[in-house]
């Protein structure tokens, strides 16, 4: 009796174990399902009555002349107020609806959302938020104090800017050249880093949205330490046609990085700037092993040589050993009109029909 | 007036839905996708049409051709996008486009030139 005892109790223990784990996953799940559930609804709930006040703000836009009377903004602000309650969700769910309208909307309607998220006390919430010790949650407070351009959170972001985590620091810089009018592309005086392709579409797409005249003379960055500052200071002044800086871009061409003088090139291309043709071809001398130097010195004396001399210009550039280079230098010649594709065409039954190839290429529309 | 209103932004919807109505412009009908806004317009005539490009199954461009080409309908059209490439507006105003706002847009601005085209 006792050895059966001994042998069925931790059997039964093992059971009784297993049962209880079972009925704990089961409740566990169930439990966070109605969680879920319940959060959704309430996610629905306020998004719908948020979102009828937050239209009513937009569709009155406080400033014009059919504006809300004081004492009605007052009052649905606090209806606002009273229904988000002090909750995070209700808090989170109305800051998200502000950022995604002032996305889609411009003029009076995003001063009204702003002006909404201040008054509603939503930037302290995002201020609050930027001391979480959770990375994602500090850099959605970020974003939304730049969306919804919040002034006072300079100091806490610039601080942020410092952050030893890289995702933090180039997202409060990112932000920083939105808010900090005064100084919003002075970061990169210092910037030891990679400027990503994310940071230079957020700068670039930033500028788009500058008045020309407030734009930085981007030849303060010509000579940056940061190769990678450099070349960007230069494709933004070559962008934003910075006439200006053609002179600079110009003695550029006789860096001795390639980097810096197909950036150069290119600026200057954009910019349709007709450079000293010496001084490109000397770029042909030094770099003419570089294929990609020589594919965008092609592309640009193909646009800044004048028409009258491009062939005798370029032809030296026909034998060089990357068939894209010559490909550039060949379409150049022909889209300087009929009398240079005549004398590229001579030149082809001179070369023994060479470039005959290279000539179909560039006159087959769906190839070029 | 019917205005149908045509954006997978629900939100977009429901904001312009309130300053059309609220402007006394009219009844506003919404579809959040392409397909939607084909079987709406199939079924019902509308006054006006607001359209963005990028919609689920069809785009923005499609309901154009739709409206002018199949219905054979002038029905005014405004297409709106976030993207304001030259070669989309010049593609939209080419297939019957009555006009072209860019995202981010003034809502005011929306119901104003609303008001233009049904005037007309």
């Amino acid at each position: 009796m006792t050895i059966y005892m001994s042998y069925e109790f931790p059997v039964l223990i093992t059971g009784l174990c297993f049962i209880g784990t079972t009925i704990a996953i089961i409740l566990f799940i169930l439990l966070s399902r109605i969680v879920k559930s319940r959060r959704k609804e309430e996610s629905e709930y306020f998004r719908n009555v948020f979102s009828k006040s937050l239209n009513n703000f937009i569709v009155h836009e406080v400033y014009s002349k059919d504006s809300h009377p004081l004492s009605a903004l007052t009052f649905r602000l606090s209806e606002i107020q009273k229904e988000m309650n002090g909750s995070f969700l209700a808090k989170q769910i109305m800051i998200d609806q502000m950022m995604i309208q002032s996305e889609n909307l411009s003029g009076s309607a995003v001063i009204v959302i702003e002006q909404a998220y201040r008054l509603l006390e939503l930037d302290r919430f995002s201020l609050s938020k930027l001391k979480s010790t959770r990375w994602k949650v500090r850099a959605q407070a970020i974003r939304e104090l730049t969306k919804l351009n919040c002034l006072e959170g300079i100091p806490a972001v610039q601080a942020i800017s410092r952050s030893s985590k890289k995702e933090m620091s180039d997202e409060a810089l990112m932000a920083l050249v939105r808010l900090d009018e005064q100084k919003n592309l002075q970061f990169l005086d210092k910037y030891t880093g990679t400027l990503t392709r994310w940071m230079q579409l957020n700068i670039h797409h930033h500028l788009c949205d500058v008045a020309p005249g407030s734009l930085p003379d981007f030849t303060r960055w010509f000579n940056s330490p940061n190769v990678n500052v450099q070349v960007f200071a230069i494709a933004m002044a070559g962008e934003f046609k910075q006439n200006a800086a053609i002179p600079a871009l110009t003695n550029l061409l006789l860096h001795s990085d390639h980097r810096i003088v197909e950036a150069a090139i290119g600026a200057l291309e954009v910019m349709e700037a007709h450079s000293p043709f010496n001084l490109l071809m000397a770029v042909a001398d030094r770099f003419w092993l570089s294929d990609t130097t020589m594919v965008k010195l092609a592309k640009c004396m193909g646009r800044l040589v004048t028409p009258t001399n491009g062939f005798h210009a370029l032809e030296r550039f026909l034998s060089h050993p990357s068939y894209e280079v010559r490909f550039q230098v060949v379409r150049a010649i022909c889209q300087f009109g009929p009398v240079e594709r005549i004398k590229m065409e001579n030149f082809n039954s001179a070369n023994g029909m060479k470039y005959s190839g290279i000539m179909d290429h560039v006159n087959e529309p769906l190839l070029s | 007036m019917r205005i149908l209103v045509c954006d997978d932004d629900q939100m977009l919807i429901s904001m312009i839905r309130f300053k059309l109505t609220r402007d006394g412009l009219g009844e506003v009908a919404s579809a959040a996708d392409g397909r939607e806004a084909m079987a709406l317009l199939a079924e019902e005539t509308f006054d006006l049409i607001i359209s963005d490009i990028h919609m689920p199954f069809h785009s923005g461009l499609e309901i154009i051709s739709f409206v002018r080409t199949r219905q054979g309908k002038a029905t005014p059209i405004i297409i709106l996008s976030a993207e304001g490439l030259e070669e989309t507006v010049l593609r939209a105003f080419d297939i019957g486009a009555s006009d072209f706002i860019t995202k981010p847009f003034s809502p005011s601005e929306l119901s104003i030139r609303v008001k233009r085209l049904l005037i007309k």
